[in-house]
C-alpha cells in the first residue's frame, strides 16, 4: 500500500470561508466590546471588576497554555527527528504562530494587575505578609538600591521567546518549501533543543508567575508540570481538530488513519500523564497536611467547588484514558474529533477550577463574562488563523522526509 | 525413490529473498495466494508487514486488559478489606471510609502495571508457544543468516493448499533468490 510519489504541494482556498469569517469576527468584536466596557466601567473595587479581571486572566490562560502545547510538539517532533509528522507539523506551526497575537490580549491584565495579583498592593502596605516578604525576592529583583521588577521583565520575556520561536519555526520551514534544502530540518532540529530547555523553564516560571501568584502562600513543587501536562494533552486536541477539520474539507488527501492514530496515541499519553501528575500533586500535599500547602484544594473541595473538581478528575483523566485505550476510536476521526472537543471543554474545566475560586470561594458561581471573555480571545484568534491558514503550503512538501510521512504504518 | 526416503516428511519450503521490499511483496502474494501456514522471517521488524502477511489483531491487548484489570482489583480487595473493614486504624488523622482512596491509588496504580506486565510477557510466550528448544528450520544452515542479512519466507506442510512441488514453483516464481524443501528429520 506503499506511495512512491510526492504529494503536490496544497494550498487553503480562503474564499469559501467568507461567511464564517464574518460570523467569528462579528462574534469576536461583540464579546471584545461588551467585556471591556464592563471591565473599564465598573468602579475600583466593585466585585464586578474583579469578576471582569479574573474572567479575562481564565480565558487567556486558556488560549495560552493550549497554544503553548501546539508549539511544544513542534519542538518534540524536532527534537525526537520524527518522519511521521511531516504531513501534519505545517499546522502545528500555523497555531503556534497565533502566540505572538497573546500580547495584545495581555494588555487589560496589566491594566487591571491591581484586582488580580493580590502582592502588587499587599507588598506596598507597611505590615507586609511575611509569606510574601520572603517570597518578594522572586518577583522583585534587587540591585544594589534598584528595584526592578522582575514579574515585568519575565513576563516580556515569555512572549519574546513564545513569539520569536514560534516565527522562526514557521519562517524556516517555508525557506525549507522554497529551496528543499535538508539543512534546514538539520538547523531546526539543532535549535529545538535549546529551545525545549527554555520552554520547560519559561512555561514553569509562568505557572508561578500568573497562576500560583495568585495565592503567595502556596508552594507546590510540581504546578508547572501540572500546567505543561494539560497544555501539551489540549494541545495536541487542538491539532487533531485542525487536522481533521482540513481532511473534512477536502485536503491533506495524505493524511491517513495511520497518522490518526499515531495523535491518538499521543492524546491518550497526555491523558494518563496529566492524571499522574495532577495526582502526585494532590496526594503528597493531602499526606503532608500542611495548611500552607493544603489551602489550595481546600478551596477547590469545598461547596460546589468539590463538585466540579470530582467531576473533571473523571473526565479530564478516566473517560478519555478508557475511551482511548481501543484502537478504533484513535484511527476513527469521527470517534477521535469527539474525545478532542471533549478535552478541550475540560481543559476549560481545569482552567475554571484553577483562576476562579479565587473570587468565588463559597462555590462556583458561573458568569456570563466567562463565556464572553473566551469568545472575546477566542474568536478572534479563530479568525486570525482561518484569515493566514491559506497564505503558506498546508504542509512543507519539500521537507526531505515527506515520504516516510506519507507511508506511515504503525 | 527408497522406502526410507518416501518416510521422510517434507517440513516446509524455504524461500530466500535479497532484500526487506522484495520479501514484503511475495509476502503480498502468498496472502492473496490463500496460504494460512507460513511466515516471514527477517534481521529486523518490516513496517507494514502485518498488512502485507494479511494477519488480524493479536488478541493480547485483551488478554493485558484482562490482567491489569485483574491487578487493580487485587490492589483494592488488598487494601480496602484489612484497612477499612477488618481493622480500620485511624492514621495521620485519615478517614478509614472510601475517602482514603488517595494513599491507595499507587498501590492499585503499581499492582495494575505488575499484573499487566507479567500478562504481556507470559501472554507473548504462551500465544507464540514458547518455550520451544528445537525447530526444524534450525536444520536448515543457511537460515542462521536470518539475524544478520538474510530475509526468508516459510510455508509449512500443515498448510491445505500445500504440495512439495507445487509450493516450491510458485515460490520461484516470487523472485526467490533460492528455494528449498527442508524435511523434519534431516
Amino acid at each position: 500500500m506503499s506511495l512512491h510519489s510526492v504529494p503536490k504541494p496544497e494550498h487553503f482556498d480562503v474564499k469559501n470561508l467568507s461567511r464564517i469569517l464574518l460570523i467569528l469576527l462579528g462574534i469576536g468584536a461583540l464579546s471584545l466590546l461588551i467585556t471591556l466596557v464592563v471591565g473599564f466601567v465598573a468602579p475600583p473595587g466593585s466585585p464586578l471588576r474583579r469578576q471582569f479581571a479574573f474572567s479575562w486572566l481564565f480565558a487567556f490562560i486558556y488560549f495560552f497554555t493550549v497554544l503553548a502545547g501546539c508549539y511544544f510538539w513542534i519542538l518534540v517532533h524536532h527534537s525526537t527527528d520524527s518522519g511521521w509528522g511531516i504531513l501534519v507539523r505545517r499546522q502545528m506551526e500555523n497555531l503556534a504562530m497565533l502566540l505572538p497575537w497573546m500580547v495584545l490580549f495581555f494588555v487589560p491584565l496589566f491594566l487591571f494587575r491591581k484586582d488580580i495579583w493580590a502582592w502588587i498592593t499587599v507588598k506596598n502596605q507597611v505590615h507586609v505578609d511575611p509569606a510574601l516578604e520572603a517570597k518578594l525576592p522572586y518577583f522583585e529583583f534587587r540591585l544594589g538600591h534598584v528595584v526592578i521588577p522582575f514579574f515585568w521583565l519575565r513576563t516580556i520575556f515569555y512572549f519574546l521567546y513564545f513569539g520569536l520561536a514560534a516565527f522562526y519555526f514557521r519562517r524556516t520551514s517555508l525557506r525549507q518549501d522554497a529551496d528543499g534544502d535538508p539543512r534546514w530540518s538539520i538547523q531546526m532540529r539543532g535549535v529545538s533543543f535549546v529551545c525545549l530547555l527554555v520552554f520547560a523553564a519559561s512555561l514553569t516560571a509562568m505557572s508561578f508567575d500568573w497562576i500560583a501568584s495568585l495565592d503567595y502562600h502556596w508552594a507546590s513543587t510540581m504546578w508547572g508540570v501540572y500546567i505543561f501536562s494539560g497544555a501539551a494533552g489540549a494541545g495536541m486536541a487542538l491539532i487533531i481538530l485542525v487536522v481533521v477539520g482540513l481532511k473534512n474539507a477536502g485536503y491533506l488527501w495524505a493524511v491517513n488513519e495511520e497518522h490518526y492514530h499515531i495523535m491518538g496515541k499521543l492524546l491518550l499519553t497526555f491523558s494518563i500523564f496529566w492524571g499522574y501528575i495532577g495526582f502526585s500533586q494532590y496526594m503528597l500535599i493531602w499526606y503532608g497536611n500542611i495548611p500552607e500547602e493544603t489551602q489550595w484544594f481546600l478551596r477547590r473541595n469545598v461547596e460546589s467547588w468539590n463538585v466540579l473538581s470530582t467531576f473533571m478528575v473523571v473526565g479530564r483523566f478516566f473517560i478519555p484514558f478508557l475511551y482511548l485505550l481501543f484502537q478504533f476510536t484513535k484511527r476513527n476521526p469521527k470517534f477521535l474529533s469527539f474525545i478532542c472537543f471533549w478535552v478541550l471543554a475540560m481543559h476549560v474545566l481545569d482552567t475554571y477550577i484553577t483562576v476562579l475560586p479565587f473570587i468565588h470561594p463559597t462555590g462556583f458561581q458561573i458568569n456570563i463574562l466567562d463565556l464572553l471573555c473566551l469568545f472575546a480571545i477566542g474568536c478572534p484568534l479563530a479568525f486570525l488563523f482561518l484569515r493566514t491558514i491559506g497564505d503558506v503550503p498546508l504542509f512543507p512538501a519539500r521537507d526531505p522526509r515527506l515520504l516516510e510521512s506519507v507511508n506511515l504504518s504503525n | 525413490m527408497t522406502a526410507a526416503a518416501a518416510r521422510r516428511q517434507s517440513f516446509a519450503v524455504v524461500a530466500e529473498f535479497g532484500s526487506a521490499a522484495e520479501l514484503y511483496h511475495a509476502a503480498e502474494r502468498v496472502r492473496d495466494a490463500g496460504y494460512r501456514f507460513w511466515d516471514v522471517h527477517s534481521p529486523f521488524p518490516i513496517h507494514g508487514m502485518n498488512k502485507a502477511m494479511g494477519l488480524g489483531k493479536s488478541p493480547l491487548g485483551y488478554i493485558i486488559f484482562c490482567g491489569g484489570l485483574t491487578g487493580f482489583l487485587t490492589a483494592v480487595g488488598l487494601e480496602f478489606i484489612p484497612s477499612s473493614i477488618l481493622y480500620p486504624l485511624i492514621v495521620h488523622g485519615k478517614p478509614v471510609d472510601f475517602f482514603t482512596v488517595p494513599a491507595f491509588f499507587p498501590i492499585m496504580f503499581e499492582l495494575t502495571i505488575l499484573f499487566s506486565a507479567f500478562t504481556a510477557f507470559f501472554g507473548v510466550f504462551i500465544l507464540n508457544r514458547l518455550p520451544r528448544l528445537h525447530h526444524p528450520l534450525f536444520d536448515y544452515l543457511p537460515f542462521r543468516r536470518v539475524t544478520n542479512d538474510a530475509f526468508f519466507l516459510v510455508i509449512e506442510s500443515g498448510d491445505p493448499k500445500y504440495s512439495e512441488t507445487g509450493t516450491r514453483d510458485f515460490l520461484q516464481g516470487l523472485g526467490s533468490k533460492e528455494v528449498k524443501v527442508i524435511y523434519a528429520n534431516d
